[in-house]
């Protein structure tokens, strides 16, 4: 449930590696929020190399049995999938919650229940300029989570998708349904739309404001930004009227 | 002009007219012949499929339905794209157009089961004695030919079976289903298989849990009691859901007022 209190207090992240605080004193865009607004409480449930159907998973919880004002989305690649594992733990037992180690508004929420984590960018909307990021450095293609962290160790039976494949529809419709909720959702590579106004991705506004030299500044060898990237990032985002909205409302 | 209805569930739903199984939409066919059915449900699919075509059909799709009916299934069933065929070519389309990946197999003016192409491994997350033939059965009809991969492999055994992260996905739908029932008086949701939850109310049809029902207005202590050799209901059963557990509840005057408007 939405909190119908008019004044903000709690604000809901869902996302990926891009939004994802990996460790306790890891910065990005979401930190720089938190400090930026240090009266509301930021609930971070972004998790690295997570797709939408883990997002959709997230923002049912946060939806139906928390109570947030608002949620912010960053898309994803359409082409990622999760797979559940057997997990011997109480079904009860869900969540890892971590307040981030000095940023004191921001909390960490991982979810325990082991799955595997398909990722691809081979279907990506955005071919030219994704592949000129890949050429810096090879992507990962997959992850294991379990108990609320990604675990190191690659699988031999790597699942590679295919393009159009069942993942790229249910991304489609994911985000098709966010238009019909009180969600603000936005791309950082993949562009999937964004309802904050942004005329693109934010590494499409990044090459279009700083061009390839200024792209390669704000990213780095994993394709993820820089604290200066970051830290554009969050001055982008907030150059959206709805975007802010969300913390002066 | 005919009312459409539009069905999702799993084989307990999923009805050709030369099968028994899920033969209580043949009685359905028979007793409201100005409905309109298009059936979306899909054997061996589980909630994640459901939630799907549910989004679909409300956000998506061109066709604007009377009433949706969902018919839920066991809670730890899941699905997982691979790539594969639909009539026995490599099924690619512009994910933009999600129209196109359906295809309506029509049976007759009034009823279609309704086919998503996309080719998917789908975990039961039940075991059967007899689970690779299944396997191999359902994997062949519902296009799911997918390279053997060790992947594959681990969900044709049902590795996901009793998964917590699955088991969480479909508590989630059921909050989301209560939510979007709350405020949409054309969706209603029902289960022949009582879903091992008690906290849980498992339709919105204003009846007790299927196997409640059986054993107080029919006496039957055991569902088993009416479920065929693939644990689905028999004849007798699916006549039994249909007549007297679906047209006494406000599944039924639903569709005594879409027949009769």
């Amino acid at each position: 449930m939405l909190n119908s209190n008019s004044k903000i207090k709690k604000v809901a992240i869902i996302g990926c590696s891009h939004s994802d605080i990996h460790s306790n004193d890891h910065e990005n865009w979401t930190t720089f929020l938190a400090r930026r607004y240090s009266n509301i409480n930021f609930h971070n449930y972004a998790s690295s190399g997570h797709g939408h159907v883990f997002h959709d998973l997230v923002l049912k919880h946060v939806m139906y049995e928390e109570e947030y004002d608002k949620i912010i989305v960053q898309l994803t690649g359409d082409n990622r999938w999760s797979i559940p594992l057997p997990h011997d733990i109480n079904l009860d037992d869900k969540w890892i919650i971590e307040q981030h180690g000095s940023c004191g508004n921001m909390y960490k929420h991982r979810l325990k229940f082991a799955r595997y984590n398909t990722t691809s960018f081979n279907s990506t909307c955005d071919q030219d300029l994704l592949q000129k990021l890949k050429t810096l450095k090879e992507y990962n293609r997959g992850s294991l989570s379990v108990n609320g962290f990604n675990l190191p160790e690659a699988k031999e039976w790597q699942y590679t998708p295919g393009v159009h494949t069942m993942a790229q529809y249910y991304s489609k419709l994911f985000v098709k349904s966010l238009d019909r909720l009180p969600v603000v959702y936005f791309s950082f590579h993949n562009d999937m739309g964004n309802n904050i106004g942004l005329p693109g991705t934010i590494t499409s506004i990044f090459g279009e404001r700083w061009g390839e030299l200024g792209l390669v500044e704000r990213l780095d060898d994993t394709l993820h930004c820089t604290n200066k990237g970051y830290r554009d990032m969050t001055d982008i985002l907030l150059e959206s009227k709805k975007f802010r909205e969300i913390f002066n409302a | 002009m005919h009312k459409r209805i539009a069905l999702i569930g799993c084989s307990h739903s999923d009805w050709k007219p030369e099968n028994e199984m899920g033969s209580w939409i043949s009685f359905l066919n028979k007793k409201y012949p100005n409905i309109k059915v298009d059936n979306y449900s899909a054997s061996g699919h589980g909630h994640i499929y459901f939630d799907f075509i549910l989004r679909y059909l409300r956000y998506s799709c061109k066709i604007n339905y009377d009433l949706i009916i969902v018919q839920l299934t066991h809670p730890n069933r899941w699905m997982v794209p691979v790539h594969g065929y639909h009539n026995g070519k490599l099924f690619s389309c512009d994910s933009n157009d999600l129209d196109n990946a359906f295809e309506f197999e029509v049976y007759s003016e009034q009823y279609s089961r309704v086919l998503f192409k996309p080719a998917r491994r789908v975990s039961g997350g039940i075991k059967l004695l007899d689970q690779d033939q299944i396997n191999d059965d359902v994997y062949k009809l519902y296009y799911n030919q997918g390279n053997q991969t060790n992947l594959d492999m681990d969900l044709r055994n049902d590795e996901a079976l009793l998964s917590p992260f699955t088991l969480f996905h479909s508590s989630l739908f059921f909050s989301y289903l209560k939510e979007i029932t709350d405020i949409d008086d054309n969706l209603l949701y029902f289960t022949p298989r009582t879903i091992d939850r008690h906290d849980i109310l498992d339709n919105n049809i204003n009846q007790p849990r299927f196997a409640d029902w059986l054993r107080k207005e029919k006496n039957i202590k055991n569902i088993n009691d009416i479920l065929d050799s693939t644990m689905h209901l028999d004849s007798d059963g699916n006549k039994l859901l249909f007549d007297e557990y679906l047209l006494t509840s406000k599944l039924g005057k639903k569709l005594d007022n879409l027949s009769y408007s």
